[in-house]
């Protein structure tokens, strides 16, 4: 009899359990202490996922240059990288002993990977999107290393199309997919979409940008330029010059784009 | 002489038999599956062929489980003794002190070399597979550093173990550890960069501290890096040798001197 009521009140009790879970999120929505996060690592790491994300490109860019953390190259951001091969040796010589042992046992020369080789920075970049989708340095790089090392265009653009979809606000992110588009997958007509969302962004976010969101806002509206002149829209090309004009009169972008009036 | 070394025998295979017995290597060998399974499949992007991620892991694996497994062997050799009282029995047989600690030493370091040989097994046959690299001397050399590293790590527990609580030595210990092979190779460097109080403790901790990362060849390993001179690996080991001996020693007088 004693067993029995103690697996009724058992039942209650997961039941009324089960019920008030689903009821509460249901009754008082949006007044609850705990905010909903976007998944898991967010509900667990909060703001540490973007420190985690950076520390996950630094051991990329440790890949990069064969396991050698290396300060003093500039990374994964530089194509020149692509051509060296050779490998460096570092100027230490100093520490005694200990110091002496260790130079000889742990590398202390840096080379770069190349080719389909690159394809080892991938899990790293990876986890460091996937940490935190706000690293934006993060999806240019990957991007970068699909598209210009390993010649896969089309998962970079993919990539950077989720990049944007996550970080709207980026006009650097859209820009990177612009010149993607055009450049390695010839989609002038996907590239001007992207450029023309730097420029729209750029015209409502324009008073607070930095110098760095000008200059992109100033090669979007050149490569607009390009795109136009590329269909015979000159009237087009003259609207982005005097919008460059605006911005910055002694650019380099805007000089061009005047070139591109000029040359018939 | 032939009476000692079946002394020394006789305690050794107790160590080994102990760590068997209590399916540690099971354990880790389960959980290394359970995290390596996975990352095999993993491509990231949609594109495969990345394989370096997958030895550090597996490395790092193979370093955190064997300093685990060697730690804890050694660290757990004396006290359960001494609370148990079962130390007594052993003393009151005609084994000197001395002996008794080198068989529990030679044990430790028997069952943690045996457990680290099961693991470069799999890791080289991993590797094999997946890159058709079959135990290339980076292998080699990294599985004999690891193995001084073993001879180091046991000694320190060894010592530990009769001079800390169990907690403390492993805390210790672990730290230890983590510290020289996160911070050793730069202590030199940090040393000269700090004022005079600084410069003179992280001088101390230079010299007399167990310089753990020299035995760490994942780096070559991982990034396939040429090997090491053997020249170096002899003088690595050698200073490995030398360390645990140093300790050995002391335990030695620390359990000559202890009154029970």
């Amino acid at each position: 009899m004693g067993c029995r009521l103690n697996r009724c009140v058992f039942g209650a009790g997961v039941l009324l359990a089960v019920g008030l879970g689903q009821a509460i999120p249901v009754l008082f929505d949006g007044g609850l202490p705990q905010v909903a996060g976007e998944d898991v690592l967010a509900l667990v790491l909060g703001d540490a996922r973007l420190v985690m994300s950076h520390a996950l490109m630094e051991k990329a860019d440790e890949y990069f240059h064969g396991g050698v953390r290396h300060d003093d190259c500039e990374g994964l951001h530089h194509e020149h990288h692509e051509e060296e091969d050779e490998a460096h040796e570092e100027g230490d010589h100093g520490g005694g002993p200990w110091a002496w042992l260790n130079r000889r046992i742990h590398v202390q020369e840096h080379r770069h990977l190349t080719g389909e080789r690159s394809a080892e920075l991938l899990p790293w970049l990876w986890a460091a999107c996937r940490t935190s989708p706000q690293n934006v340095q993060a999806y240019e790089s990957s991007a970068y290393v699909l598209s210009k090392m390993l010649n896969r265009a089309g998962e970079a653009a993919r990539l950077l199309e989720e990049g944007v979809e996550k970080n709207p606000g980026s006009l650097s992110l859209r820009f990177s997919l612009g010149e993607l588009r055009l450049n390695a997958l010839k989609d002038g007509a996907g590239a001007e979409q992207a450029f023309l969302s730097v420029r729209e962004l750029f015209r409502v976010d324009g008073r607070e940008a930095g110098e760095e969101e000008r200059v992109l806002a100033l090669r979007a509206l050149f490569y607009l330029g390009y795109l136009s002149k590329r269909r015979g829209d000159l009237v087009a090309v003259r609207g982005f010059l005097a919008e460059a004009e605006a911005l910055n009169p002694r650019h380099v972008c805007t000089s061009d784009l005047r070139k591109l009036l000029d040359v018939p | 002489m032939s009476r000692c070394v079946r002394q020394l025998w006789a305690l050794s295979v107790l160590s080994v038999l102990e760590l068997y017995r209590r399916k540690d290597l099971i354990v880790v060998f389960v959980l290394a599956s359970v995290i390596l399974l996975p990352l095999a499949f993993f491509a990231p992007f949609g594109v495969s062929g990345a394989g370096r991620y997958m030895n550090e892991v597996a490395l790092l694996l193979v370093w955190l489980f064997s300093a685990v497994i060697g730690l804890g062997v050694s660290a757990r050799l004396f006290p359960p003794e001494f609370e148990s009282r079962t130390v007594f029995p052993l003393l009151a047989k005609p084994v000197g002190r001395g002996t008794v600690l080198a068989g529990k030493y030679l044990g430790a370091l028997a069952a943690s070399l045996s457990a680290l040989a099961v693991f470069y097994l799999a890791y080289g046959v991993l590797a094999g597979v997946r890159q058709g690299v079959w135990f290339g001397v980076v292998l080699w050399q990294a599985f004999l550093l690891h193995a001084g590293f073993i001879v180091v790590l046991t000694a320190l527990g060894l010592l530990g173990s009769l001079v800390l609580t169990a907690s403390a030595n492993l805390t210790f210990c672990g730290l230890l550890t983590v510290g020289m092979l996160a911070f050793g190779q730069r202590l030199p460097a940090l040393a000269q960069a700090q004022p005079a109080p600084g410069r003179w403790v992280l001088g101390v901790i230079q010299w007399v501290a167990p310089h753990l990362e020299f035995f760490d060849l994942r780096q070559r390993l991982v990034h396939d890096w040429p090997p090491v001179g053997w020249g170096v690996c002899l003088m690595v080991l050698a200073y490995g040798m030398a360390y645990a001996g140093v300790c050995l020693a002391l335990a030695a007088w620390v359990l000559r001197r202890r009154r029970f």
